[in-house]
């Protein structure tokens, strides 16, 4: 195929532009952009009166919905930091819910999980062998991964769910829920105070709300992996390895790095986070596994990456802002809506301006 | 001469043919694995092709699918992955429909201002992507991607009854409204059903397309950029004007896919009208290596995929069956072109010199006056 | 070689300088000899063997990722010596110290200079332990402080017990900076020289050879009708260089480079003149690097000058683009016939089209004529001998000899009235070397202007009307093919000689600067 060879050479080089002319993303920095933000949510949300953007429940949902898409856009980071192109995270993710729901029925959600994972992983091992060993384009392989991992799990899906009480071809029976953790006192404390309604403040403490009130403890290992991503990539010698293999190939070869081995590592750590992405949408968002689950969250996530200058902390922003306008569409009201076209409006003019 | 052309035919025949021995064997493995009969279910898809209204719907089908990988191909011949092309393809056939409907006008104005209106909101999208690449440098394949998600977005705000679409009663489904029969495509009658006129234009597409690419200068441009793209910037190709250029044909093509339905069946753009048109396209155009009759082969394989599966739940074996063929069809078919190219590439090398050793050069002006 | 010196390896292009480096570090292995390192012989299997014997080498093009820290690139591979966090930090920190390099460990390459990166480089080499430096042409990219810089590092590294290979084809620097000198021609060694002893002639000399090239006899055909005209070209490059004061003793405190240096973006081009007549073949001579790429990529509109006028034929063609020069009669030789000459997986009679798309025989009223370029494909075959057992086999599988008939073959049939010719013989056997210089010759006597360039002195002298020679983005020197010798040319492209060469009753001296 002649579009193979050339174009993974022009798809490589990718854009991971940190440092240089833009200002570092230093803590204050970002806690800045955060404050900065939040504060223009509560300005639309006082103009258009949708108190319901910023309140616990909304932000808590956001969170449910952006938890996968963060997990797919890191594991798009993990590929992508060592230089592989990961189209295939849709598909890594379809196999997740489902080998996550499969396994979760029947073990309980905990062995779920850990089949999620191996899902996705799997997925990512065959995206793997295709682009580094056969060499061929990175996308191509993604969109084959992809189709497989969808026609695989629906045809599985005849045998294991269909024949089950409660399940049928397109859905599986009910998995056992996630323990959730709520902190007693402080979450309606800050539910309190969101009602109120008060420029900012209120806005602030519906955001804290959301992060402490009604939290599956996946959420909390999925957030977990932000750090521990950062921490593994880029404060370990293994994690070193693994981005030079993506900056510069052949430096990394002529000081002795196996490039291969730390590719193929990176794009099966990739396939297992959206794997788990998967596991999660099945296990802890919907309880079910069912067909199209996913909705083009692997894509999305990989956006989010992008948006995230392919670094971990700015990914999970993006995740979150991604998670927040799907939950917005999902809790739906007209007032929502509108209340997202302004803050759309505010943001194009702020992006065109800088 | 001669020789090498039947050699090129044969490995470019070698590649799908190998792909495609190599699925059927892993689809006869998954079968096998499943405990259910290897071969059974590929005689039961061969019957049901047999029956005429089932090849009226491969043949519609295909025509679809055309359209939609020709799409993909122009940016495919010139590296560039239109992963959009559904978006486009939904968003252009949806304002399409809505135009359709609000207008009346004698035939074919009417059919023609809706055709054309497809293809500007195709390329309109497309060129999005195409600008933000050749001005921000952002890889068409994520603006792409983002862009599929905002008009899927777009089409969900615009169809709400209180902005564009209607809701007709008694249904949950929202519609742009009908167009009226103006607006509709004439039809081939055959025996067991319609043909879509559409699909004849789609056809001629591939003609145009082939024209285009191998017949005039801006299509060797084009090949000529997917090819090098430093020797097309040496030989004097404007590089981001080519890339502009050839979103926004690719877009518009991918405009013109959802016609076949449209014009031909539905008349109106609603929930029900079918999605991930454009990612099959990407399928069939790798298939098909990107030629238009290639592509029309792939288009004709993954039709009768579709369409003959469909009634294998009767038979009791799991339509999902062609999905997995498909998967493994594509994976089979970009590893086994990689393998063959590589091999041909080698190859020719080595026959080239053979040759030469053996005396058998093209006689050159020194040789003649010996 | 001994202890604590700077030893400089000299050698025109393609002596063997860079294989025995490679061999030295471990990337090649010989077929026959041996190497001795502190009384022990070894035998290297890779990089890594040479490394553990303390053999550090810095690559012409630099191995850093631009997206990692300094750190990180220094760390990487050698995570085991020192781990990758402060421990690796204050290491370097010390090295840097030590050596004067002037290293800030948190910095991101991107952001470095050429002349940053390089000490980059060289840190690298010493946080392995090397004993040993190899340093592959490091001046080639750097301007002429930079320069200074360096070799105060050197001299540092020097002091410190360490031992320097410097390999260079720039004279001057390598007198400047060495102790010993080695010259190398066609592989093997030719002699060695002491440089306190030794000018730049002596040394040109030795590495150039004594075989002259056999004059050509010709008639001129020259004419007073100028074809192509040039006025004060110039291009800047667009990148900082910094000049840091490495030589100076570093602040206790501080090992980091506080000053961003002095922005001086490096001039590629700087005011370029020239004139090239009908019926004239104007060489320009220069070692690689020296801006010549960037002339005949400016002059054919694949970059756009900063400041300065081109004139075709009378009719200015600054701003045109790279098509509309090539419909006005330019042909083109590329430098890199692969990157920029061929479709490598397209068939012969495509790369007939490429490049002139919109003429005849290739197309007509817009639209390509396939049986017009065969056939023409076919008669190019034929006129040109080019090897080929068809004209459907791609342009890979042909021999890069053929390829360039191909290519020579293809430019001529469109009787451009300027020919830009870069390297039209590099790789090219003996046999078609003669033909494409025939070809050359042939179309100056009917009138066509050349602008040749080459590495290939011989084949400079014995081709050009005029000479000129480039050194760091300016024409120089100018010499008269007639008289001049290689070795004068020679120390001319190290920049060891300006002005005219030889006779100064040129008529065109004023353009030369």
């Amino acid at each position: 195929m002649s579009t193979s060879n050339a174009s993974a050479a022009s798809a490589a080089p990718k854009a991971p532009r940190n440092g240089g002319r833009r200002p570092k993303l230093t803590l204050p920095v970002i806690l800045l952009i955060i404050a900065g933000g939040l504060a223009l949510f509560s300005l639309v949300r006082v103009i258009s009166g949708a108190n319901d953007l910023t309140s616990v429940g909304q932000v808590s949902g956001a969170l449910q919905l952006a938890v996968p898409i963060g997990l797919a856009g890191l594991g798009g980071l993990w590929a992508e930091r060592a230089g592989v192109i990961n189209i295939g995270l849709e598909g890594m993710m379809i196999l997740g819910t489902w080998f996550g729901a499969w396994a979760g029925f029947q073990w309980g959600p905990w062995v779920g999980v850990l089949m999620g994972i191996a899902g996705g992983a799997l997925g990512g091992l065959l995206h793997a062998v295709i682009t580094i060993t056969f060499n061929v384009n990175h996308i191509v392989s993604g969109v084959a991964v992809n189709i497989l991992a969808l026609g695989a799990t629906r045809y599985l899906s005849n045998f294991t769910f269909a024949e089950e009480p409660g399940g049928s071809s397109k859905q599986s029976p009910r998995i056992d829920a996630i323990d959730r953790i709520t902190i007693p006192g402080l979450s309606d404390w800050l539910a309190d105070l969101q009602d109120k309604h008060w420029f900012f403040v209120s806005d602030l403490a519906g955001v804290l709300g959301g992060l402490v009130t009604n939290l599956s403890l996946l959420t909390v290992v999925a957030l977990l992996l932000i750090p521990v991503t950062y921490w593994a990539l880029w404060h370990t010698g293994f994690g070193l390895r693994l981005r030079s293999c993506g900056e510069n190939p052949v430096a990394a070869e002529s000081l002795g790095v196996n490039v291969y081995k730390y590719k193929y590592i990176a794009v099966i750590i990739s396939g297992g986070l959206a794997g788990l992405g998967g596991a999660f949408l099945a296990i802890v968002s919907t309880g079910i596994y069912q067909e199209g689950q996913t909705g083009g969250r692997g894509y999305i996530g990989l956006a989010a990456m992008i948006f995230g200058n392919w670094m971990p902390g700015g990914m999970a922003l993006g995740a979150g802002l991604f998670g927040f306008t799907d939950s917005l569409k999902l809790r739906g009201g007209a007032e929502n809506v509108h209340a997202m076209l302004l803050l759309i409006a505010i943001l194009l003019v702020v992006a065109a301006a800088w | 001469m001669r020789k090498f052309d039947k050699d090129r035919l044969l490995l470019g025949l070698a590649g799908p043919v190998l792909a495609l021995a190599v699925a059927f064997v892993l689809t006869s493995v998954v079968l096998l694995a499943s405990d259910r009969d290897p071969i059974e279910p590929f005689r039961l898809m061969f019957d049901a092709a047999s029956f005429s209204d089932v090849q009226v719907l491969i043949i519609n089908q295909t025509g679809t699918y055309y359209l939609a990988a020709l799409a993909v191909a122009v940016g495919f011949r010139m590296n560039l992955f239109n992963i959009g092309v559904d978006g486009q393809y939904r968003l252009a056939a949806m304002v399409a429909a809505l135009i359709g409907a609000a207008v009346e006008l004698p035939g074919p104005l009417h059919i023609a201002l809706i055709v054309i209106v497809a293809m500007l909101v195709g390329a309109f999208w497309a060129g999005i992507a195409g600008i933000l690449k050749t001005t921000r440098g952002v890889s068409e394949v994520v603006s792409t991607i983002m862009l599929n998600a905002i008009a899927t977005s777009l089409i969900a705000w615009l169809i709400l009854p209180s902005n564009f679409g209607e809701q007709p009663p008694g249904s949950n489904d929202l519609t742009t409204g009908d167009i009226p029969e103006s607006g509709w495509f004439p039809a081939l009658e055959v025996t067991g059903g319609e043909i879509y006129g559409f699909t004849f234009v789609a056809f001629a597409l591939g003609f145009v397309y082939w024209f285009v690419l191998n017949r005039t200068r801006f299509g060797f441009d084009l090949r000529a950029t997917g090819a090098s793209s430093t020797a097309a910037q040496a030989s004097g190709v404007d590089a981001k004007k080519m890339v502009l250029t050839a979103m926004l044909i690719s877009g518009a093509v991918a405009g013109l896919a959802g016609m076949p339905t449209l014009l031909g069946d539905t008349h109106t753009y609603s929930f029900n009208f079918p999605v991930g048109v454009g990612f099959t396209g990407i399928t069939i155009a790798l298939l098909g290596r990107n030629s238009p009759v290639g592509i029309f082969f792939a288009a004709l394989l993954v039709s009768f995929l579709d369409k003959t599966s469909a009634d294998l739940d009767q038979h009791g074996y799991e339509k999902e069956i062609a999905t997995i063929m498909q998967g493994l069809i594509v994976i089979a078919v970009v590893v086994s072109y990689e393998l063959v190219r590589q091999y041909g590439l080698r190859r020719q090398q080595r026959k080239v010199g053979e040759e030469l050793a053996a005396g058998h050069a093209l006689k050159t002006a020194k040789e003649a006056a010996k | 070689m001994h202890r604590g010196t700077v030893h400089a390896l000299v050698g025109e292009n393609g002596a063997g300088k860079s294989t025995l480096m490679k061999i030295l570090y471990g990337m090649q292995k010989p077929d026959e000899g041996t190497i001795t390192v502190d009384g022990a012989r070894v035998s290297f299997n890779s990089p890594g063997d040479a490394i553990d014997r303390g053999i550090g080498m810095v690559h012409q093009h630099f191995m850093l990722a631009d997206n990692l820290t300094v750190l990180e690139n220094v760390v990487l591979g050698s995570e085991k010596l020192h781990g990758i966090g402060s421990a690796a930090r204050r290491k370097i920190r010390q090295i840097s110290q030590q050596y004067g390099l002037g290293i800030r460990p948190d910095a991101l390459v991107e952001e470095l200079g050429v002349a940053d990166r390089q000490r980059v480089e060289i840190l690298k080499v010493l946080y392995r332990g090397a004993r040993i430096l190899i340093l592959d042409e490091p001046t080639a990219v750097l301007v002429p402080q930079e320069v200074d810089a360096l070799f105060a590092n050197l001299r540092e590294l020097k002091a410190e017990g360490l031992t320097v290979i410097f390999i260079s084809h720039k004279l001057g620097e390598v007198l400047s900076v060495a102790d010993e000198i080695t010259v190398i021609r066609r592989g093997t060694t030719v002699g060695t020289a002491d440089p306190a002893s030794t000018t730049p002639r002596q040394l040109a000399e030795l590495m150039v050879g004594a075989e002259l090239p056999t004059p050509e006899t010709r008639e001129s055909t020259v004419t007073d009708v100028p074809m192509l005209q040039v006025q004060g070209l110039s291009l800047a490059e667009s990148r900082q260089v910094t000049v840091p004061e490495t030589s100076e003793p570093q602040l206790p405190t501080s090992d980091t480079l506080e000053e961003p240096g002095v922005p001086v973006g490096r001039m590629l081009l700087d005011g370029i003149s020239i004139t090239i007549h009908k019926g004239e073949i104007l060489g320009i001579a220069g070692v690689e690097g020296n801006g010549q790429t960037e002339l005949i990529e400016t002059l054919m509109g694949m970059r756009n000058p900063d400041t300065g006028a081109i004139t075709l034929d009378g009719v200015d063609i600054t701003h045109a683009h790279t098509r509309k020069r090539r419909e006005d009669g330019i042909g083109y030789i590329p430098e890199d016939r692969h990157r920029h000459g061929l479709l490598l997986e397209s068939p012969l009679w495509e790369n007939r089209i490429l490049g002139h798309v919109t003429e005849p025989p290739n197309s007509r009223r817009g639209l390509l004529d396939p049986k017009a370029a065969r056939r023409d494909t076919l008669r190019i075959v034929r006129e040109y001998d080019v090897r080929t057992p068809g004209i459907d086999v791609t342009a890979a599988s042909l021999s890069g000899g053929n390829q360039q008939k191909l290519i020579v073959g293809r430019e001529m049939s469109h009787h451009p009235k300027l020919l830009i010719a870069a390297h039209p013989t590099r790789g090219v056997d003996v046999g078609a070397q003669a033909q494409i210089w025939d070809q050359i010759r042939e179309a100056r006597r009917e009138g066509l202007a050349v602008l040749l360039i080459s590495a290939d002195l011989d084949e400079l002298i014995g081709l050009s009307d005029t000479l000129r020679v480039m050194y760091r983005g300016r024409l120089v020197a100018d010499a008269d093919p007639a008289t001049i010798t290689p070795e004068e040319l020679g120390s001319a492209m190290t920049g060891a000689a300006t002005g005219h060469l030889e006779h100064p009753q040129h008529p065109e001296d004023g353009e030369a600067r």
